[in-house]
């Protein structure tokens, strides 16, 4: 089906089926199966190391997968993977430029690999700068911007040749709040421009904020996808309950903490975050009286309580189990 | 185009770094230049400190011999040609002599043995010069060797010109001819002249150096040429792991640029690496130093076969190392033990045991030191075939070893 599809406007802009890839004995993707439409913005979201690179690289090209295939705008990855390429616009998760070139040269080097020359690279190059502001230092050396600086030069390196398809691995890990700004907005207005996004990330702000559909990918699969509303939905009305415990954090106190609440009426689900307790409750605000005097009887000090109200960290805890921050 | 564009991105960048170009080309002139000027070279050319020799003469020869070698020998070292190079010095006999070399006091003595002059008239043994120099000075001594083997050279033909035209007039009943032939044979030029047989000519190095020196700079040049490609070219090579570890490998495997393509730029690129440093220490070493590297056609090609040399050997070495910080040091020891054992350390040490030149022909840097010896001593493409085919097919072996190697390690993104 999607092997005909080759024209803008018909067909999803990006298939994976049942990609897969094992490191040994550990399957770092299993069976994923995932579509994008054309100008949708998709968010993969999970924690660390729930393969949400490794799902990227192999889409990208990078690593080869050991099962499955994936299609961008039609194209097949293992049949034609120089057009996938040419569709696709990679930013990578680690700043991937020449430190000792400057950010004008790193982005005519990168505009000639996908066979942009000439005035229309130059007119392109310009172009990005502006857009990430770096037209003033287009002639320092990569090696010598700031983190957020080299982020968005990064990002600019994928657009040149204006990809239909944009792939971003968590861009704004380890950047300061203003530079994580602008690249969400920045991705806000290429989706808006028409550009179809696949955004990794943990942060399930970034991914509540940016996306039409929401993946949540955990331990190499796919565990639920829809839009924020649909994904919320999943736990129904449940809200979470956040427990800072005074002198927590060790194994024996996480469970004399979970034993101690776990009985309580309406609460669903306890887990043990760190130095945190985590409850699903139906309806937590009713819940709180009965949780301190509980704590209380234990002799459990509460430092802090936060009640959430159901978001993704609750679909993902009620999902497996575990904190999203894992 | 893209293979263009690969390559001149690794030119650029390589060529970036002061520290890198540094080693490529000022470190090695930087070591030539040392030497060169520990002769007190001004720009002239190189020169030596005038070295003092004396001639202890034993020979008696019989009165009415053509020539005595004790004289011609002394005159020869005294010779105002050679005034820049040797000194005039006495000593009475051969163990002062020696005393006196051990010693420092004197530079250098040759012994003529007794019978020499009749031993070389006879047509018949060896007559040997003994000469004596400081083991820590074998400059002096391939100086002095030099010179001697000229006087020996003019001495022997003068002795069987003397000796044919005896035998020639003697046979011939001519009464007292013999002498007189002899004597007419071995004698030419103004002046008496009698003592100098008519084929000795010492010719004094021009610009007031030596032959010696100007050779030996020029093959420490070349090895150290050598050293510092096979250096560049590994380092070339490692590049792939700069980049691995910067994450731009990653990001190059996800262009629509094909792995051959990749390849092929990564070693456009160290190729044109090395043949700017390679033709940089060519151009410049000419100029510092005046070294004449020989014809131009066997010098490109010998350009290119090191070139090949340095980069083949540089990616077989990849193999050996997970990440640029390591590549440093194995690079260092690697390549200084090769280069040492291919006699990059040993280039200008005269009458070194034969193990050492068989040795050196397992290494590829030994056998592009004797590609640019054969290129310095002016050789045509004929002269240098052997080991213009030596080094080439080494390299292309190396090559054909290392790229697969590198091809299945970094997979993709190449």
């Amino acid at each position: 089906m999607v092997d005909t599809a080759r024209e803008r406007g018909t067909g999803p802009a990006l298939r994976a089926e049942g990609l897969t890839k094992r490191y040994r004995d550990t399957v770092a993707v299993d069976a994923v199966d995932l579509e994008v439409q054309q100008g949708e913005l998709v968010s993969l979201l999970g924690p660390n190391g729930a393969g949400k690179s490794t799902l990227m690289d192999m889409i990208a090209g990078v690593i080869r997968p050991d099962g499955g295939d994936a299609w961008v705008l039609g194209h097949s990855l293992r049949r034609a993977p120089m057009a996938a390429r040419r569709a696709l616009g990679v930013v990578p998760q680690d700043i991937a430029l020449y430190p000792d070139l400057s950010a004008r040269e790193n982005l005519l080097f990168w505009g000639r690999m996908y066979g942009l020359t000439g005035t229309l690279l130059e007119r392109r190059t310009a172009t990005l700068l502006e857009v990430v502001g770096l037209t003033e230092r287009q002639r320092g050396r990569v090696e010598t911007f700031s983190g957020g600086m080299k982020r968005r030069l990064n990002i600019a390196a994928a657009l040149l040749h204006e990809p239909p398809v944009i792939m971003l691995d968590e861009p704004t890990v380890g950047i300061d709040p203003q530079s994580r700004r602008a690249i969400l907005d920045y991705v806000q207005r290429l989706n808006d421009e028409g550009a179809t996004v696949l955004y990794t990330t943990h942060y399930m702000e970034e991914a509540a904020e940016l996306s039409d559909r929401i993946a949540i990918l955990d331990r190499g699969r796919i565990i639920a996808q829809g839009t924020h509303d649909a994904l919320t939905r999943i736990v129904g009305e449940h809200d979470r309950i956040e427990l800072e415990l005074v002198g927590a954090g060790t194994p024996e106190a996480g469970a004399v903490g979970e034993a101690a609440f776990a009985d309580l009426p309406g609460v669903r689900h306890v887990s043990t975050q760190g130095t945190r307790l985590e409850l699903l409750a139906t309806d937590g605000a009713t819940l709180l009286p009965g949780l301190f005097a509980r704590a209380a009887a234990r002799g459990i000090a509460v430092r802090s309580v936060t009640l959430h109200e159901p978001d993704l960290e609750s679909v993902f805890l009620h999902l497996t189990g575990r904190a999203l921050r894992d | 185009m893209k293979l263009l564009t690969l390559a001149w991105k690794d030119l650029r960048r390589q060529f970036r770094s002061g520290l890198l170009l540094l080693l490529m080309i000022g470190v090695p002139l930087l070591l030539t230049g040392l030497l060169y000027f520990a002769f007190g070279s001004t720009g002239t050319g190189p020169a030596l400190t005038p070295l003092s020799v004396a001639v202890i003469d034993l020979d008696t020869p019989a009165a009415l011999a053509p020539f005595a070698v004790g004289t011609i020998v002394a005159q020869a070292l005294g010779s105002p040609e050679l005034a820049t190079l040797l000194v005039p010095a006495t000593a009475p006999d051969a163990a002062t002599a020696r005393r006196r070399v051990r010693a420092g006091d004197l530079g250098a003595a040759v012994i003529v043995p007794a019978h020499a002059t009749a031993t070389l008239l006879s047509g018949r043994g060896v007559l040997t010069l003994e000469v004596i120099t400081d083991p820590a000075r074998p400059l002096a001594a391939g100086v002095l060797s030099d010179i001697l083997q000229a006087v020996a050279d003019g001495l022997s033909a003068g002795g069987v010109a003397a000796r044919v035209t005896a035998e020639l007039a003697t046979a011939q009943g001519v009464p007292g001819a013999a002498l007189l032939a002899a004597r007419a044979a071995a004698t030419v030029g103004p002046g008496p002249g009698i003592d100098r047989p008519a084929s000795l000519v010492i010719t004094a190095p021009r610009e007031g150096g030596s032959s010696f020196v100007k050779r030996m700079v020029a093959e420490v040049m070349a090895a150290m040429m050598i050293f510092f490609v096979f250096f560049s070219g590994a380092y070339g090579a490692s590049a792939v792991l700069r980049e691995q570890e910067e994450g731009t490998l990653r990001r190059l495997a996800a262009t629509p640029t094909s792995t051959a393509t990749q390849l092929g730029g990564r070693f456009l690129g160290i190729a044109a690496i090395l043949v700017v440093q390679i033709a940089s220490l060519l151009a410049l070493s000419g100029l510092v130093f005046g070294i004449g590297w020989g014809r131009p056609l066997p010098v490109a090609l010998a350009s290119a076969a090191l070139a090949v040399d340095a980069a083949g050997f540089g990616v077989v070495l990849l193999a050996f190392v997970k990440t640029s910080r390591q590549s440093g040091p194995v690079f260092g020891v690697v390549l200084t033990v090769t280069g040492m054992v291919g006699g990059l350390m040993t280039a200008t040490m005269p009458s070194l045991p034969v193990a050492f030149h068989t040795a050196a022909l397992f290494t590829p840097q030994g056998w592009a030191m004797d590609l640019w010896r054969a290129c310095l001593a002016g050789g045509d493409v004929g002269a240098i075939l052997p080991s213009l085919a030596g080094t080439f097919v080494i390299g292309v072996g190396l090559l054909a070893v290392g790229v697969p190697l590198m091809r299945r390690r970094f997979a993709r993104g190449l």
